[in-house]
């Protein structure tokens, strides 16, 4: 308990991949120093300076975008207001198109001990149809680029069920990821979200089918495994040791607590999330004004919904005893009548204080925990 | 004659739907100046929104107009207002006998329909002095004469000098007036007789109780009055009588030829029944008026909350619907799939909607309802006859001797060339041609006899769909035939659902329980496991389909900025959720249970 996770978040991009409708933009490269200006006022104005943290984790946007010395300044801010734990695990996402060896080092002297890289495929002809800045080239180079400054605990992102992919490309792509050697792996299948480019344009994308799809994500797992990444969570797999410790935190129900655009927070039992819009995030702060666009005090019944609807997307799943004591819930009483027939047909097993997904239900996860809400 | 009768004139307005009812009686409303036109709200008499919005007159209503004549006297104009809709039939032969005279307004673009033939029918039953009028003559495509021939070839009333107007543009409006005023009879003066007071129609006021709107045929009523229902037997004291105006004016006394109303502390709409005669306790009418009926309902459906704690709202909102429609009867009853609810019975299908949707509306009730069923007549083995209105109550089959089902005599008016496709259909329905008559060159009657329960699934929607919108249906009631008729069931995961029973004859069972399983597979979304949908007869499975497990539902990517959208996409589906009903492990959405509704190719 009281373990803290930072945020940060960089809204900039070289340019904007036609699937993303995360908060990040290309153009407002003129905004930068002052946005990291900001960012460090939130930071070292914030009501929760002083807490332990456990991780710090770099998003985006793409962080690896901006001159490193923002971010190095961001880690000094930090370690002004907060006090990071001994062993912080401290990640940045970067896109290869965006890294140099000056970058890295100023990464590794500034603590940052995990690589996040948004490698997506190793098919130069789909990254382009997605608006990749990068060559499966890039790639290799990149993840050269961190082993040379001595940084081994690195992530690759990997998508499937992407335009005209097929199941065989898709193992190319799991072979090629693998022998680059990270010690986790993200495998999302590709989701065509509203407001994005592809969303407009989804039908001419040759997209695999919802069978087909499927079988992308059990070749993604089944491959994987065969090379020691056991899956953790729907879309993450890590080696023995390295599972990513801030999104677990995440889906462990602890707090978190996010600075810069668009960021979100949670601080037991409060969330709330900053303004998007980089200017007018800016200009918050400037002004000494609240960045906060939403703020939300969760109910027990919120919370417990949130923890099972969080806590079923791991493997592990639900702790029943943390249920009980931390929000005085019984599952395994209120959901009996649900919980018997999920069991009896495979979907959810338990063991000791555990309740979870099974390998077989896992491909219908949403439905699962609708159940058990 | 007295002068009181002698300046009364009693009629109504009879049209099809859609040719200009509502908008004339506002026109006439307008010109004798009951109402400033500042303050009307249009279609005054069709009062309930849901009337104005179908275009239907559902509750009648009466309104009492003053015009001066082009003799200079002044006329009092009772106009009687009447529902439009074949499901209304008894109530419009009862509102019609309160008349002496009917105008029958006649669209100048689409002629004489079924409806209009149905009700000059029923004007003609009850004596009534029929003025014809031509709507529409602003409209481009209106021919006026191609009316006037309809009406004198086709009803054989003299039409030439029928006034034509436009009741939207207000043209023309007082030649209806005059002609009222000139052909409609005044009453007769029969004040000397015991009195005889014929109800057409009532509501529930909250403060005074039921309000009966009365035609006095003999005698006089007056305020303290004792007085005896004849059908009913029910006693009353008159509170007050009056007249129909813009609100309620009380007056001294009702005399023979007048049309009011009367209030008697009376707090149930069933015992003021349209069509019985009120008389008084002393010295009463040795005879009631004629035409006295009780109602029959015809169609009949269960109506269960949606969400299955809702059952006493719904319990309260249909007794207060009762309040004013004495035309439905409900009874609580039980599913194993649905729960708590009503089985109700109405005068017919779109009376039946008009219910579903004042309780959604009105109530704010969310509601599954059941296939509706007609009320078919069981012979059992052993003598005993039974009423089943719901297929789950039917017997076994063992114990039955025979059925049978109720017949109408339906009128179908088309366009002469649909003809070939309109056989069809009826013949598909189980229907027997009676005969086929021109209206004129380019329209007929098709006459069928048609078992009701062919009509009340989707043959309006057929009909409508195989003659581009133009045919028009008029059905009546005929009798009980015997029928080889069979309980089709449904069967989800195997588990029988009553709800989703139906009867259906032998003949078509086959090719409607196939349709079944392919709609409700349609209908049910798949889920966490195969669900099979089987159609059975007597245990026997005719039809099957699957409904594919669920393959993929999990959202890829969840992190600190995904919950709050997450949890709202979960708790949407939560929502969504509570309006299935689980039968067994099943999800079935509530559509689903109006599903025979729609099998119509």
């Amino acid at each position: 308990m009281n373990k803290t996770s930072v945020y940060i978040h960089t809204p900039y991009c070289k340019s904007k991949c036609r699937y993303c409708d995360f908060p990040s933009f290309s153009g407002m490269e003129d905004t930068v120093s002052e946005y990291f200006s900001a960012l460090s006022k939130e930071i070292s104005r914030s009501v929760h300076r002083g807490k332990k943290i456990d991780t710090v984790f770099f998003g985006g946007g793409t962080p690896s975008y901006v001159n490193e010395k923002y971010i190095a300044g961001v880690m000094d801010t930090l370690r002004e207001n907060f006090t990071l734990s001994e062993n912080c695990e401290i990640t940045i996402e970067t896109n290869p198109g965006t890294l140099t060896k000056d970058k890295l080092s100023t990464y590794k002297d500034c603590c940052i001990n995990r690589i996040s890289m948004g490698m997506q495929c190793h098919d130069d002809r789909i990254l382009s149809v997605l608006g990749r800045i990068h060559t499966s080239e890039d790639i290799i180079n990149g993840v050269e680029l961190i082993n040379s400054v001595g940084i081994t605990n690195y992530n690759l992102d990997i998508m499937c069920a992407l335009p005209t992919q097929k199941l065989r490309d898709l193992e190319k792509s799991l072979e090629f990821a693998v022998k680059l050697n990270p010690t986790h792996i993200s495998a999302y299948s590709l989701i065509i979200e509203e407001g994005t480019p592809f969303y407009d344009t989804w039908q001419e994308l040759d997209l695999p089918d919802e069978e087909e799809e499927r079988k992308m994500y059990h070749l993604c797992k089944d491959y994987l495994a065969s090379y020691g990444y056991e899956r953790y969570e729907v879309s993450n797999y890590a080696k023995e040791g390295y599972i990513c410790r801030h999104n677990k935190y995440c889906w462990d129900y602890e707090d978190y607590i996010g600075f810069g655009s668009a960021a979100h927070s949670f601080c037991r039992p409060v969330r709330w999330e900053n303004v998007a819009d980089v200017h007018g995030y800016i200009s918050a702060i400037k002004n000494n004004t609240s960045p906060v666009r939403t703020f939300e005090e969760l109910t027990r019944e919120d919370m417990i919904e949130e923890y099972i609807m969080l806590a079923l997307r791991k493997t592990e799943g639900i702790e029943i005893s943390r249920l009980r004591e931390e929000f005085g819930y019984d599952i395994l009483s209120h959901k009996s009548i649900e919980l018997s027939a999920l069991i009896k047909s495979g979907y959810v097993g338990i063991n000791d204080n555990n309740l979870f997904i099974t390998e077989k239900g896992f491909d219908i996860a949403d439905s699962i925990t609708l159940k058990l809400l | 004659m007295a002068q009181r009768q002698e300046l009364t004139r009693n009629f109504s307005i009879i049209a099809h739907i859609d040719h200009g009812k509502s908008t004339l009686a506002d026109r006439l409303i307008e010109k004798t100046g009951l109402i400033s036109q500042r303050d009307m709200v249009s279609q005054v008499l069709d009062k309930m929104d849901l009337e104005r919005e179908r275009g239907i007159t559902i509750k009648l209503q009466a309104v009492r107009l003053v015009y001066k004549a082009k003799d200079g006297k002044e006329y009092i104009l009772n106009l009687i207002d009447t529902p439009g809709h074949v499901d209304f039939t008894y109530e419009v032969s009862r509102s019609l006998a309160a008349c002496e005279g009917a105008v029958l307004i006649v669209d100048a673009t689409q002629g004489i329909q079924a409806q209009t033939l149905a009700n000059v029918y029923l004007a003609l039953e009850n004596d009534l002095e029929i003025i014809p009028v031509i709507n529409k003559i602003d409209l481009p495509s209106a021919d006026p004469e191609m009316a006037i021939r309809e009406i004198e070839d086709y009803i054989g009333l003299p039409a030439e000098d029928a006034p034509r107007i436009s009741a939207k543009e207000g043209i023309n409006i007082e030649d209806v007036l005059e002609a009222i005023v000139q052909n409609v009879p005044a009453p007769q003066d029969n004040d000397s007789e015991p009195l005889r007071a014929l109800i057409f129609d009532s509501y529930y006021d909250q403060y005074r109780g039921v309000i009966a709107s009365i035609r006095i045929v003999d005698g006089v009523l007056k305020a303290g009055d004792k007085i005896k229902f004849m059908a009913t037997n029910k006693v009353f004291e008159v509170e007050e009588v009056g007249v129909f105006t813009d609100v309620l004016r009380p007056v001294d006394a009702l005399h023979s030829g007048e049309v009011g109303y009367l209030t008697a502390s009376i707090k149930n709409v069933a015992d003021t029944r349209v069509g019985d005669t009120v008389t008084l306790v002393e010295n009463p009418a040795k005879e009631p008026l004629a035409g006295y009926k009780t109602i029959q309902p015809m169609v009949y459906c269960g109506i269960y909350p949606a969400d299955g704690s809702k059952y006493e709202d719904l319990k309260a909102a249909i007794a207060k619907l009762k309040l004013n429609d004495a035309s439905l009867i409900y009874e609580p009853e039980t599913s194993a799939a649905l729960g708590f609810g009503f089985r109700c019975g109405f005068l017919g299908l779109l009376h039946l909607e008009v219910t579903q949707q004042r309780l959604d509306r009105e109530y704010n009730l969310d509601l599954v309802t059941t296939a509706p069923s007609v009320a078919y007549k069981v012979i059992k083995t052993n003598g005993e006859v039974l009423e089943v209105s719901n297929p789950t109550n039917l017997p076994n089959m063992a114990e039955i001797n025979y059925m049978e089902e109720p017949f109408v005599n339906a009128d179908i008016m088309l366009p002469k060339e649909y003809v070939g496709p309109v056989m069809e259909l009826c013949q598909s329905r189980r229907g027997i041609y009676v005969t086929m008559e021109y209206v004129d060159d380019s329209r007929v009657i098709l006459k069928y006899e048609l078992p009701l329960n062919e009509i009340i699934y989707d043959f309006f929607d057929a009909l409508k769909s195989r003659t581009k919108g133009y045919a028009s249906l008029d059905y009546e009631i005929a009798d009980y035939r015997k029928s080889k008729l069979v309980k089709l069931d449904i069967l989800l995961n195997g588990e029988m659902v009553d709800a989703l029973s139906f009867i259906v004859h032998e003949d078509s069972a086959y090719k409607r329980g196939r349709k079944m399983a392919e709609k409700l597979k349609k209908e049910i979304p798949r889920q966490m496991f195969e669900i099979p949908i089987q159609a059975a007869i007597g245990g026997k499975i005719i039809a099957r389909e699957t409904v594919g497990a669920l393959r993929k539902d999990v959202l890829a990517k969840c992190y600190g900025g995904d919950i709050s959208r997450k949890k709202k996409l979960l708790e949407k589906q939560k929502e969504g959720k509570k309006k299935m009903r689980q039968i067994g492990v099943v999800e079935v959405p509530q559509e689903a249970f109006m599903s025979v509704l729609k099998l119509d190719d």
